[in-house]
């Protein structure tokens, strides 16, 4: 059970452990056709002003993890299980009114697409007053002086007058910069970006994520960066946890990880990732296969029917037993059956020179 | 916006333009084609032969001689302008903009029997529109809220009874509960409100409710389906995220844009309605426009049912008017 | 004439030619009191008023309160086709001619504003009146020839006043082709006045004239002035001026009609009307459940224009108490099935369906026992040549139907199992559906078989079963109608249903094209004053030999009188027995 210990905005908690824990979440979906285990017993811990990448193909549980963490699934049909440490406060048994007091106020989301995720309805500037006002007692005035300064800083020209705008009649950067305004209006603790970029021009992309980063710095904050681009994390975070099939495959320090990935998974992402660095291949590198399904996730290893290295390891354990998310050799944890030192050796002989 | 609602408004005049020539032409033409007069539209069986100096003068008299676009100037300038109704020998009646005509049949101007059916049916389209609008959306979101819940499952079954239950079975029923056998209402017929506000409401309650009780159904499952799926938008998730309490994230986020699609079919529910009481109205004996087009209807009493005819296409124009002008008010996306 | 259907006002069936229909009221209930005989006055029993009068008094004052579900179509005299409103002008009105009984089967016609019935030639072409002396308006002035005559010139000008009875008076007087009336074409010179009499010429005999200078329709209106400079033409129905006992103080449409009394009326001129009350006032009140409760309760004293509604109705048949306030007079208009000869050509096959109808179940398809009496013949009891065991194609002591009598006709017709045709009736109708299924199960027995035909109600009698040609095409074999005189007599009756001559091509009041020399012969005489009740005995047994008009029922109405009122009694002359409200008091409250 959580301990609701309700210290001020902003006030360090008087917490010895990590300002973000997660252990063992669950977050399972009851359907007709089964149990869809979108989550299946992550963990990791963030410190702040620590950057955490998440990456993984679509449906590998990212989003889920972080809509977990700010309590969205709470009121649905939902199964969360484990426990969600945030700065002292336990998440997942926490109540919605509970959780009500920290979104937006400790920990804020920014969404993969601002369009559909701005109310059509009403104008930008009021949207992000409203998340000032639900957290603070102010008047509307002072939320709206608030909010301006706010869209001023994430760089929306003319804000005062761009305030009324509806979110139709911004750009899809501008929208973006508006959503990271009304999130980081109440100076969160922990933000979590939803695949902010992807649905950006790519000239926006690198300026959004300059922008979060810099405010994050400012802040001070806890973020985690869920993204499905393998350089975005490179440039931006510093760990990185590489899901698949609703668990964590790989996760340690960026540096650690990219220097030496051990994980076939890993090694399949960054090969299917374009590299400008690089004299120009032929093709890229498409893992092959489909990802798992969630409701009959494959025994063993979740990554064994695409893997292709299970030939490495003897006795088809690959397919029978689960690999346990073990401590590699370069101080980051992955789950593999394939002993560390011939994971070492693949990467060098066979994955490196293609990627 | 000014400019938006000035080309709405000019397109709402030719709407009414072409039902007027449309309403004109079927009326006027539809007796021609079954070999009769409209002279017989105006002042029932006439005991003479077409061909008989008295039909004639009849026919003279309603200006049937006339050419048609003379006979269409003379409806419509009396729409815009008003008119003398005259035989030329009886002292004539003044009748102003705008201007319907006269019943021969019920020696009245029809202008005066609109007015006089207009506050019934008012009243009944008014306040029934009420009772469903704030029936059927409460039902619906409640529903919506947490479907397969158990207020969802009485919500929907009680909603499909009402969809499946005619107006002709419950009014009676109503009134046989209410009226015959509780005796809590009494059993009267349409009080003016300003007459006695108390009896009008009490008189009009049962009405309201029968009328309202198919549309509250109605409208309880557009709510539900629109609320399901609005619930489901990223920007409620972002409203959740936001941390705002349940009920802002339902009213203001939610509601909001579930109910845009509702005001549209509520608005031309609205314009429909009210000529099309006809049921209601009989059965609580309520003297509104249905039964005043139903009553000409059966007399074939032309000016009446035109006027109707014409008024419940002003209506229901002016309905989709307003249901455009408000669509842009609440949807800040529609441009104008 | 006509009466209100309930729920569905109706007007004018009969485009063409004289004479019209009259619709029915519905009602249920017992048996009638047809052949009783009543004495001149009574206490208050269950239908003491249908052949007498309930209460006889002589106290005057009080203010007698009538209502009514609508308002008439007219208050013009000309202009009024209503049975139910030419009872109400008996309170303002008077003619030249008047009725001195209305109630019971025998009317009885007495002069009024003349000094005796009018005099006529031998070939009834010319029509002489004289005037009473000390006649007057409402408004003072006295009542001349020239008054009378211009208030029938007026039902020339029917471009103006239109409605009414006018066609028989246009049909029947001299006039030139072209005669429009006083305000068009001004004075019509085959109407000659003096100081005091009036001389009609016609083109044509009538010796029915008399009957319709009994109409309101032919009462003196002011010459020229008529209403005063706002109530002329069109509006002179607004606020007509009063030649009767009453006249109208404030007129409401569709609410209320006061009438006060007309103080330049005197008694001494009056031997019809014998006014009791100081006030009639009649409210319209749409709400028929209402105006059942207040019948109940006794705010209202009667209803003016129709049967009681039904929550009334299963009330007064069930308490005695109330029903000895009830009347269910029999009235005159019959209720038939018009048979076809150009869809069913042979007679046998006609009386075969004669035969086998069911008028038990018939009668209660239109309503039960209360709504009419099975009836054996056409001619209903108010008329000449009425008989009370006339029954030729007879169904059996319970009018269920003789199917021996049935399969033998339908033997000599050459069809022994039966034969297929169609049933006409208007649509939306109260009873039409019932009526078609009652005598779809009742042919059906003799191997008939019966389909429906509809049309819609305002159409039916004009151009569905009205046009011949229509008939034909669409093969309707049977077609159900209903006929009330005018004026009660074999002439007023029959003519327009029955005579070959006036057959027209839409608009027909002959629906099934009846064209049989015996019935034209005693019809083209009955004018001239040649046709005795015997002739119409003979006719009306030609007719059902015929076999085209398959009579039902004669009509019934129910009403009900406050036990306050005294001198009640059935006006069965003009309103379909309808309480004779000028007569009636209110025991001076």
């Amino acid at each position: 059970m959580s301990t609701p210990q309700t210290a001020p905005a902003g006030a360090q908690a008087p917490t010895s452990g990590p300002f973000l824990r997660v252990e063992d979440l669950r977050v399972h979906f009851p359907t007709d056709d089964g149990l869809v285990k979108s989550v299946d017993g992550l963990s990791f811990e963030l410190e702040r002003g620590e950057v955490l990448g998440i990456v993984g193909e679509s449906g590998s549980g990212k989003s889920v993890t972080s809509q977990a963490i700010m309590g969205l699934h709470k009121g649905s049909r939902a199964k969360v299980s484990g426990e969600i440490w945030l700065d002292g406060h336990e998440l997942v048994s926490a109540s919605e009114d509970e959780m009500r007091a920290l979104r937006g106020n400790d920990m804020a989301m920014i969404f993969q697409d601002p369009l559909s995720s701005l109310h059509p309805f009403y104008s930008v500037g009021s949207q992000i007053s409203e998340a000032y006002l639900v957290h603070n007692k102010v008047t509307k005035k002072q939320a709206r002086a608030e909010s301006i300064a706010m869209l001023e800083k994430v760089g929306i020209p003319n804000a005062s007058s761009r305030y009324d705008d509806f979110p139709h009649q911004f750009s899809g950067g501008m929208r973006q910069r508006a959503m990271i305004a009304m999130a980081l209006i109440c100076q969160p603790k922990l933000l979590i970006a939803d695949e902010p970029t992807t649905a950006l021009d790519v000239t926006v992309q690198a300026q959004i994520l300059e922008l979060i980063k810099s405010l994050h710095e400012e802040l001070n904050s806890a973020v985690i960066l869920i993204t499905h681009d393998l350089g975005v994390v490179a440039e931006t975070c510093d760990k990185v946890l590489v899901m698949y099939g609703g668990q964590c495959v790989e996760k340690g320090q960026v540096e650690d990880l990219f220097d030496r990935p051990e994980m076939p998974y890993t090694w399949g992402l960054l090969g299917s990732m374009p590299r400008m660095d690089r004299a120009r291949q032929a093709r890229l590198t498409p893992i092959k296969g489909q990802p798992p399904s969630l409701i009959n996730v494959p025994s063993g290893c979740v990554f064994h029917a695409r893997c292709p290295f299970v030939d490495r390891v003897d006795g088809n354990r690959c397919v029978t037993e689960h690999p346990a998310l073990l401590l590699a050799t370069g101080g980051h944890e992955v789950r593999c059956h394939i002993p560390s030192d011939e994971r070492l050796a693949i990467l060098q002989d066979e994955i490196l020179p293609t990627l | 916006m000014v400019r938006f609602i000035l080309v709405r408004l000019l397109g709402a005049v030719v709407v009414l333009w072409v039902v007027s020539v449309v309403t004109f032409l079927i009326f006027q033409l539809a007796p021609a084609l079954s070999h009769t007069s409209p002279v017989y539209y105006y002042i029932g069986k006439i005991p003479f032969p077409q061909d008989s100096i008295q039909f004639k003068a009849l026919v003279h008299r309603f200006g049937f001689d006339l050419p048609l676009y003379a006979q269409y100037w003379h409806f419509l300038s009396g729409i815009l302008f008003g008119q003398t109704i005259t035989d030329g020998v009886s002292t004539p009646i003044q009748c102003g903009a705008p201007c319907f005509g006269y019943s021969f049949r019920q020696n009245q101007l029809v202008g005066t029997l609109l007015l006089q059916a207009a506050p019934v049916s008012i009243s009944l389209c008014v306040g029934a529109a009420i009772l469903w609008l704030i029936g059927g959306v409460t039902v619906g979101t409640f529903s919506a809220l947490k479907p397969g819940s158990f207020v969802d499952r009485v919500g929907m079954t009680g909603s499909l009874a009402a969809v499946s239950l005619p107006i002709f079975f419950t009014g009676p029923l109503l009134l046989l509960v209410f009226v015959y056998t509780l005796g809590w209402l009494p059993d009267v017929s349409y009080v003016p409100i300003t007459q006695d506000p108390l009896q009008w409401l009490r008189s009009m309650i049962l009405p309201w409710l029968s009328l309202a009780f198919l549309y509250a159904a109605l409208y309880a499952r557009l709510t539900r389906a629109n609320m399901m799926e609005t619930m489901g938008e990223d920007y409620i998730r972002t409203a959740r995220a936001k941390g705002l309490p349940r009920r802002a994230v339902v009213v203001r986020h939610g509601l909001r844009a579930a109910l845009t699609p509702v005001v549209t079919i509520f608005g031309i529910d609205i314009g429909m309605l009210i000529g099309s009481t006809v049921i209601t109205e009989t059965v609580f004996n309520l003297r509104g426009l249905g039964y005043l087009s139903i009553q000409s209807i059966q007399q074939q009493d032309l000016p009446v049912i035109m006027g109707v005819t014409i008024v419940a296409a002003v209506v229901l124009v002016l309905a989709n008017l307003i249901v455009d002008i408000l669509y842009a008010v609440i949807d800040p996306r529609v441009t104008v | 004439m006509k009466v209100d259907l309930p729920f569905i006002k109706k007007r004018g069936r009969g485009i063409a030619a004289i004479s019209i229909m009259a619709a029915a009221a519905l009602a249920l209930a017992a048996c009638s009191g047809t052949g009783s005989t009543a004495s001149a006055g009574s206490q208050a029993t269950f239908n003491a008023a249908v052949n007498g009068v309930v209460n006889p008094s002589t106290v005057q004052g009080g203010t007698l309160n009538l209502i009514s579900s609508t308002d008439c179509d007219s208050w013009d005299p000309a202009r009024t086709y209503y049975g139910w409103c030419w009872n109400m002008q008996r309170l303002f009105t008077r003619s030249l001619v008047g009725y001195s009984t209305v109630n019971g089967t025998k009317p009885v016609l007495a002069p009024d504003l003349a000094t005796g019935l009018g005099t006529h030639n031998a070939d009834y072409t010319q029509w002489t009146y004289t005037l009473k002396s000390g006649v007057k308006f409402s408004t003072g002035q006295a009542i001349t020839p020239q008054d009378v005559k211009y208030g029938i010139e007026r039902l020339f000008a029917t471009d103006v006043i239109n409605g009414g009875p006018s066609s028989y008076f246009i049909q029947t007087i001299q006039h030139p082709a072209d005669y429009l009336g006083p305000y068009k074409s001004g004075d019509l010179s085959s109407i000659q006045t003096t100081s005091n009499t009036i001389t009609f010429n016609l083109s044509t005999p009538y010796s029915d004239f008399n009957y319709l200078m009994a109409m309101a329709a032919a009462a003196p209106v002011p010459y020229k002035t008529e209403g005063g400079p706002n109530y002329t033409g069109a509006n002179y129905g607004k606020m007509p001026v009063a030649s009767g006992p009453f006249v109208i103080q404030s007129y409401v449409p569709n609410q209320t009609v006061t009438f006060v009394r007309n103080k330049y009326w005197s008694q001494s001129t009056d031997t019809i009307h014998h006014p009791l009350a100081d006030k009639v006032v009649l409210s319209i009140d749409s709400n028929t459940s209402d105006i059942d409760s207040k019948l109940k309760a006794g705010t209202a004293d009667a209803r003016a224009d129709n049967s009681i509604g039904s929550t009334l109705q299963a009330a007064v048949l069930t308490q005695p108490s109330l029903k000895k306030n009830a009347d269910n007079p029999t009235t005159a208009f019959t209720r038939y099935f018009s048979v076809m000869p150009s869809v069913i050509p042979n007679v046998y096959c006609r009386q075969a369906i004669f035969y086998a109808t069911n008028k038990a179940a018939l009668v209660q398809a239109f309503g039960g026992t209360t709504a009419g009496t099975p009836a054996g013949s056409m001619t209903p009891p108010t008329i000449a040549g009425y008989s009370a065991t006339a029954n030729m194609y007879s169904t059996g002591a319970a009018s269920t139907g003789d199917l021996t009598a049935a399969k033998q006709a339908l033997a000599k017709c050459g069809q022994p199992n039966g034969f297929s045709t169609t049933l006409a009736y208007s649509t939306p109708s109260s009873t039409g559906p019932q009526v078609f299924a009652a005598e779809q199960a009742a042919l059906a027995r003799v191997g008939i078989k019966v389909t429906p035909v509809t049309s819609a109600t305002s159409s039916y009698y004009t151009s569905f079963i009205g046009s011949p040609a229509n008939i034909a095409n669409q093969k309707i074999g049977i077609a159900i109608a209903a006929w009330g005189a005018d004026f009660p007599t074999g002439y007023g009756f029959w003519n327009s249903i029955a005579n070959g001559a006036d057959i027209l091509p839409s608009g027909n009041t002959n629906y099934p094209s009846l064209n049989d020399p015996i019935v034209n012969n005693i019809l083209n005489e009955a004018p001239a004053g040649k046709a005795t009740p015997a002739d119409f005995t003979a006719l009306d047994s030609q007719v059902m030999k015929d076999a085209v008009y398959l009579p039902i029922l004669f009509g019934k109405s129910l009403y009900y009188r406050n036990p306050r009122l005294t001198n009640v009694t059935s006006d069965n002359a003009l309103a379909f027995g309808i309480y004779d409200f000028v007569n009636v008091g209110t025991g001076g409250k």
